[in-house]
């Protein structure tokens, strides 16, 4: 199985390696993050705080997935990307800057997304989108913190893998 | 009161850290331990029993934690972002129950 993660700036193949993924994409090369789709030759991914943009921009074919921020979804939004087929990516290297509380707070929120996604049959993928190098995750470590999100024992979910990039 | 006495097994996990960290300087590596320990809390601690053993290069050491607590070190790693004021990363690149298979590895990717 191969595993892909996607950083905000450009990882070294070396290093590519020996953190345990095939690739990493590099923001503004593989994809761009935009707030309004714009016109792009590269996969667009939406992040913005307001809910009613975010589905209204998920019809639009250009865009990839959405991020996002703030760890708040509505059912709605997830229903409408369930139905337009995106990916709702959920952002960990925020979370590994956090304190303890807030990090514990900002999981279930997580948690709640995640199920909801589940039960409505949306694409959900975890990623860093890492600024910097201190913010990056090995793929061990990103697939623990995607266990630590759904903790149940008998969990069919399987929202870390290899088809973040397929078609 | 019989005691049966049963072979103490670890495990060993490959740590890159995102800036050279020598752990040979004392300080660094106590600091880490300690960074670690605030993590993990005491329970946890006593539970991995974390050492820092060995040291490949400028910023690639090896850990030996007790087996069966990979997990939670792994974790605690992954959110740990500073040691002695410095703003670090740290990436478990391998986990293994021998030095010589991690060295092994080292010589392949490093």
């Amino acid at each position: 199985m191969k595993y892909f993660d996607m950083a905000l700036f450009d990882v070294d193949e070396s290093l590519q390696k020996r953190l345990g993924y095939s690739r990493i994409y590099c923001s503004g090369k593989d994809f761009v993050i935009q707030e309004t789709p714009k016109h792009s030759s590269s996969r667009i991914i939406i992040r913005t705080q307001d809910q009613n943009n975010l589905i209204r921009f998920m019809k639009d074919g250009a865009v990839y997935g959405i991020i996002f921020e703030n760890f708040d979804l509505s059912k709605k939004t997830i229903e409408q990307a369930a139905m337009s087929r995106k990916t709702i990516f959920i952002p960990v290297s925020s979370l590994l800057w956090h304190s303890v509380w807030d990090r514990q707070r900002e999981l279930q929120k997580i948690r709640k997304i995640v199920i909801a996604a589940h039960k409505l049959k949306a694409k959900v993928a975890i990623a860093t989108f890492a600024e910097n190098k201190e913010s990056l995750l090995s793929r061990e470590q990103l697939f623990e913190i995607s266990k630590m999100i759904i903790q149940t024992k008998n969990s069919k979910f399987s929202i870390f893998g290899g088809d973040i990039y397929d078609n | 009161m019989i005691f049966t006495i049963t072979k103490h097994k670890n495990r060993y996990i490959l740590i890159e850290s995102s800036a050279p960290f020598n752990t040979r300087e004392s300080s660094l590596s106590s600091g880490l331990i300690s960074s670690m320990h605030k993590q993990i809390g005491e329970m946890g601690h006593a539970e991995l029993n974390p050492k820092i053993v060995y040291q490949y290069n400028d910023s690639a050491f090896v850990m030996r934690i007790n087996r069966g607590f990979e997990r939670k070190a792994i974790l605690a790693l992954s959110f740990l972002k500073e040691v002695n004021g410095r703003r670090l990363g740290f990436y478990t690149i391998k986990t293994s129950g021998t030095i010589r298979s991690l060295t092994s590895y080292c010589k392949k990717f490093y």
